[in-house]
C-alpha cells in the first residue's frame, strides 16, 4: 500500500466516523440566545430541565408528606364527642389509666448525717399546748372504736 | 457625535458578519469539541462557550486575522483546557477523551468513540490531535500550528510520527 493510499484510507475512515457524530449535533441556536448565556445547548440545557423536574418532584413529595403527617399525627381533640357535649359526660373509660408507681428506694435517700443546727428553743408554755393537742388526737381515735380513722372517709 | 452615529450601523454590520461565521462554523466547531471531550452535550457546551468568547473578542477588535475556523478552534481548545483545570465537583466536571462513552449515546456514536479511542491509543495526544486536524478537518501546517501552539515543522513531525505509529498497527483502521 502506498503512502498516499494509506493517508486517503485514514481520511475516509475518519470522515465516515465523524459523519455519525455530525448527524447528532443540534442545529445552531440563534446567536442572540447563545450570547445571552441562556442554556440553550448541551449539558447546560439538560441540567436546567433536570433541575426543573427535580424541583417539581420535591415540591410534590413535600406536599404529600405534609398531608400524610397531618392525617397520621392524631385524631382531633373532640374525638367521639359531639362538639356541644359537656365535659362531665366523658365516660371514665375514656380517661387515660393512671399508672401507679411503686416507691423505689433511691440510693440518694440514704440517711445522711444531719446537719448540725442549733437546738430549737421552745418555751415551756408552747410545749404544754403541743402535748395537750397530741393527747386530744389520741382520744379521738379511741372514740372511733379503735379503728384507724382516715381523713378521706 | 460622529462615532455615536456611526457605531450602531457598524455594530449591526459586524454582528451580521459574525453571525455568518458562527452559522458556518457551528457543525465543525461541535465536531472538533467532540473530538476533544468525547461527550455530546459537553461538546455543545464547549462550542457555545467558544462562540461567546469569540464574540467578545470580535467586539473588542480582536477578530481572526484570516480564516476564522482555526481561530474558533483555538478558542474551543482553550475552553477545554480551562474547564479541565478548574476545580469542580466530580459529577460536574467536563468529560475527557479517555472517559467511557455516555450511556445515552447511540450505538453509532459509541462505535465512533471507540474507533477514535483506538486511534489515540496508538500515538501520543499531540500526534493524535495533529492527525485529526490534518485528515478530518483538512487543515494546513500553519493552521494546525496556530491551534496547537507549534511551528509548522513541529506539526509535520507530529503528523509523520503519528502516521508511522498507525502504519505499525493497520488493524486499528479496520475496526
Amino acid at each position: 500500500m502506498s503512502s498516499y493510499d494509506f493517508e486517503q484510507d485514514l481520511r475516509d475512515r475518519m470522515r465516515e466516523r465523524a459523519a455519525v457524530i455530525d448527524r447528532t449535533i443540534s442545529p445552531a441556536p440563534p446567536l442572540r440566545t447563545l450570547l445571552a448565556g441562556r442554556p440553550a445547548t448541551g449539558r447546560a440545557r439538560m441540567s436546567t430541565r433536570l433541575g426543573l423536574a427535580l424541583a417539581v418532584a420535591t415540591v410534590a413529595a413535600a406536599t404529600v408528606a405534609v398531608l400524610a403527617l397531618a392525617t397520621i399525627s392524631g385524631p382531633p381533640l373532640s374525638h367521639g364527642l359531639a362538639p356541644s357535649s359537656p365535659l362531665s359526660s366523658v365516660t371514665p373509660s375514656a380517661r387515660p389509666p393512671i399508672t401507679t408507681l411503686a416507691p423505689t428506694p433511691s440510693p440518694s435517700t440514704e440517711p445522711s448525717e444531719p446537719t448540725k443546727s442549733p437546738p430549737p428553743t421552745v418555751s415551756a408554755g408552747v410545749l404544754n399546748v403541743a402535748v395537750a393537742s397530741a393527747q386530744g388526737d389520741a382520744s379521738t381515735l379511741a372514740i372511733g372504736g379503735g379503728r384507724t380513722a382516715s381523713p378521706w372517709r | 457625535l460622529r462615532v455615536a452615529e456611526a457605531s450602531p450601523a457598524r455594530t449591526l454590520e459586524s454582528d451580521a458578519a459574525f453571525e455568518q461565521i458562527y452559522l458556518a462554523a457551528w457543525p465543525r466547531l461541535c465536531r472538533y469539541a467532540w473530538v476533544l471531550v468525547r461527550h455530546h452535550e459537553d461538546a455543545e457546551d464547549v462550542a457555545a462557550e467558544a462562540i461567546r468568547r469569540a464574540y467578545a473578542a470580535w467586539q473588542s477588535g480582536r477578530g481572526p486575522a484570516a480564516d476564522p475556523i482555526p481561530w474558533l478552534f483555538l478558542i474551543a481548545r482553550r475552553v477545554v483546557i480551562d474547564r479541565n483545570r478548574r476545580p469542580v465537583l466530580p459529577w460536574c466536571r467536563l468529560s475527557r477523551a479517555d472517559d467511557p462513552p455516555a450511556p445515552a449515546d447511540s450505538l453509532g456514536r459509541v462505535e465512533a468513540a471507540v474507533w477514535f479511542d483506538q486511534l489515540r491509543d496508538c500515538m501520543s495526544p499531540r500526534q493524535h490531535e495533529a492527525i485529526v486536524l490534518r485528515f478530518l478537518f483538512d487543515m494546513g501546517d500553519d493552521q494546525i500550528g496556530r491551534i496547537m501552539g507549534l511551528s509548522p515543522a513541529g506539526v509535520r513531525t507530529n503528523v509523520s510520527r503519528g502516521l508511522a505509529a498507525l502504519r505499525k498497527r493497520p488493524e486499528v483502521l479496520d475496526r
